[in-house]
């Protein structure tokens, strides 16, 4: 086994990896508030990538889009509950998730009216050759990947254990309504979660366009392995799905370059079935209490 | 209540007539194939077009209908063919192979058209030549290189080369013009064209001495060839052959300038598309594929071509316009040399033709394939270059 090989494949895993971590955080996010499973999370992201897009067209410079599409981001998010699940609030998480399934259809649809169905080039934020060390090669996007992981997973961990709106959000988590009775603003609270996931939707549509390349569907698979990394890392777990995300990046990488790559997918699944079979709360899961 | 039933009536009505309608024209269809040599030596000649003018190869068949037309309308100013004027009759396929075959089956049986161009892609051609084989009308597909294609039947031909053709045209270059020796093939593996070309590029490439350093499949609807191309790259590849479609190749170019290969990398006609620049950037600077057709060669013929075709259009001709001028101007050349409508002998004059198209010369080999030359096209700044002609 060629060492310089398997260290090439695990660095270009983490860099695939960290992308998934940043959607399936997202995912994670929603369910531990909401009880909900986003699947429209990846397709947030493919909307505001396009929005992206849009403004680089403009000749807007791209590091400046950036910061404005993160922040647009954040307020789809919010629109997003605002304006249409606030309506179905009542109603129990499944009819939620199944409502983001609608959402799919609905972004995918959408961008495909206003863009094209056709590809889109997208730049990438870090041009330039790739970096090398010791023969290992670095992409610079990947770099750049991984470092925004990293930063957001700090201002993730800091902002739900530091911050007031942090702290009402794990009330929220742990019980609505006791939060309700102590007088959180619960529904403010729903709106600012899901702002934070549109946010994490839109960098990771950001960061993976310029690797893969911008289309309606770009974000599809992303989605599906985002939703299989937040399984891994135990679903409710925020460093769950950074470790989840990472893991299966270089999972996927190993498995294709040493199996097969037609077996890449398969064998992913077949491992978390393993894992689960192990330990049902996934690596990183804590045991739930369903409430009665 | 009664407004409803009003409706109901006036709907039932519609329908009525609208059955009748159908029933009518189609005895009216009738009638006119009933009518007597004499009347009809004097009608348009119709000739059965078909290309996917919508759908997911809708620029394609664009391309290609207007290659017909373009070859008919200059027919037509000369005189037509044996005196009669032709007609195209077009149908669309939407790259569906039901389309088609529907497509086909009206053509000859409403239109009762004497030959037919088409269609563009090969799963479409390979839905309407049983059709044109049973019923004894000549076709000829512009642009489907499946091999399968033509071995339908005798009534078959086609005006592009095959697919393990383009691989070795492709070894031949990257051994003889870019002394390449070590070369590595990624290829998806769910499709016949990308395999088919890997399979003959591999050939050849070591019958001539060259050494295939890595081979990798990868499955249909991949983003990420990291693994694929890390595996290639470890052999220290002096080039790379990447015989897919363009999204993949231009993601596939991407993903190895990211991973540091600086080097050539080389692919087939499936690169033709303005969509490979748009996704791939600069990292398809320095590729290379193989074509049909570079309306930058030096040829007379070809020159006349692209200043007819952009003065007619607006815009300048791609390969599938090419071969759609071609195919159709060999079909009506045929019908000319036959000295009749008749189906068998158009067959018999095709076969025995020679012609000099704008994508090179035409000559048919017994399985009704062509015999001709291939473009090599590079890419520098998100332009198409003519390199160089390689012959069979």
């Amino acid at each position: 086994m060629n060492t310089l090989i398997l260290s090439n494949l695990i660095v270009s895993g983490l860099g695939t990896g960290a992308i998934y971590a940043i959607v399936a955080l997202g995912i994670v996010f929603i369910f531990r508030t909401m009880e909900a499973v986003n699947f429209a999370e990846g397709d947030m992201g493919m909307f505001m990538t396009f929005v992206a897009f849009s403004l680089i067209c403009l000749k807007i410079p791209y590091p400046l889009v950036f910061i404005i599409v993160v922040a647009l981001s954040f307020l789809f998010g919010v629109l997003v509950e605002k304006g249409i699940l606030q309506f179905i609030k009542g109603m129990s998480p499944m009819a939620i998730t199944i409502v983001t399934l609608g959402f799919v259809m609905v972004f995918q649809g959408l961008a495909g009216f206003i863009w094209g169905t056709d590809t889109k080039p997208f730049p990438p934020l870090w041009k330039g050759p790739p970096i090398k060390a010791h023969g290992i090669i670095l992409g610079r996007q990947d770099v750049v990947t991984l470092i925004t992981a990293f930063v957001i997973f700090i201002i993730f961990v800091l902002l739900l254990k530091k911050t007031k709106i942090g702290i009402a959000v794990r009330a929220v988590s742990e019980d609505r309504y006791a939060a309700l009775l102590m007088g959180v603003r619960v529904s403010t609270i729903f709106a600012f979660v899901w702002g934070f996931s549109g946010l994490l939707a839109g960098l990771g549509g950001m960061l993976a366009a310029p690797r893969f390349s911008l289309d309606v569907n770009m974000m599809t698979t992303i989605q599906l392995e985002a939703f299989t990394a937040a399984v891994l890392g135990g679903f409710s777990s925020i460093p769950g799905a950074i470790f989840g995300g990472l893991t299966l990046g270089v999972l996927e990488n190993l498995i294709s370059f040493y199996v097969s790559s037609s077996l890449k997918e398969p064998i992913s699944l077949i491992i978390i079935v393993v894992v689960l079979l192990v330990s049902p709360n996934g690596l990183f899961g804590k045991k739930m209490n369903k409430k009665v | 209540m009664r407004k409803k039933k009003t409706l109901l009536l006036v709907v039932s009505l519609l329908l009525v007539v609208a059955l009748f309608g159908t029933v009518l024209t189609g005895c009216g269809g009738n009638k006119q194939s009933s009518n007597n040599n004499a009347t009809q030596e004097k009608k348009p000649i119709l000739i059965g077009g078909v290309a996917p003018v919508t759908g997911p190869a809708a620029t394609f068949g664009k391309s290609t209908k207007q290659g017909y037309e373009m070859a008919l309308e200059e027919w037509n100013a000369k005189g037509g063919v044996l005196g009669r004027t032709v007609k195209l009759i077009f149908e669309d396929d939407k790259a569906d192979p039901t389309e088609a075959a529907n497509a086909f089956s009206k053509l000859i049986n409403e239109n009762h058209v004497v030959a037919i161009v088409g269609s563009v892609t090969s799963s479409c051609s390979l839905a309407g030549a049983p059709i044109a084989q049973r019923n004894k009308v000549p076709m000829i597909t512009p642009t489907s290189t499946n091999v399968k294609v033509t071995e339908q039947g005798d009534y078959i031909f086609r005006a592009c080369f095959i697919d393990p053709f383009q691989g070795t045209v492709a070894a031949k270059f990257l051994y003889n013009n870019l002394k390449a020796r070590k070369v590595g093939v990624i290829y998806d593996i769910g499709q016949d064209y990308n395999a088919g070309l890997a399979e003959s590029f591999k050939k050849k490439f070591e019958s001539l001495g060259g050494q295939i350093i890595a081979y990798e499949g990868y499955p249909d609807g991949t983003t990420d060839f990291n693994t694929q191309l890390t595996k290639i790259l470890d052999g220290k590849p002096d080039a790379i052959y990447s015989p897919n479609y363009y999204n993949d190749d231009g993601l596939i170019a991407k993903q190895a300038r990211s991973l540091g290969f600086n080097g050539p990398i080389v692919g087939g006609d499936g690169w033709d598309s303005p969509d490979l620049v748009k996704i791939g950037g600069d990292a398809v600077n320095n590729c290379y594929f193989t074509n049909h057709f570079s309306k930058e060669s030096k040829e007379e013929i070809v020159q006349n071509f692209v200043k007819k075709y952009e003065d007619k259009y607006g815009e300048a001709p791609d390969a599938l316009a090419a071969l759609g001028y071609d195919g159709m101007n060999i079909m009506l050349t045929a019908i000319q040399n036959a000295g009749s409508t008749d189906g068998e002998a158009i067959k018999d004059a095709l076969k025995n033709i020679d012609y000099q198209g704008v994508t090179g010369h035409i000559k048919f080999d017994e399985n009704r394939n062509p015999i001709k030359s291939a473009v090599i096209l590079k890419i520098e700044n998100g332009k198409q270059v003519y390199v160089t002609t390689i012959n069979p």
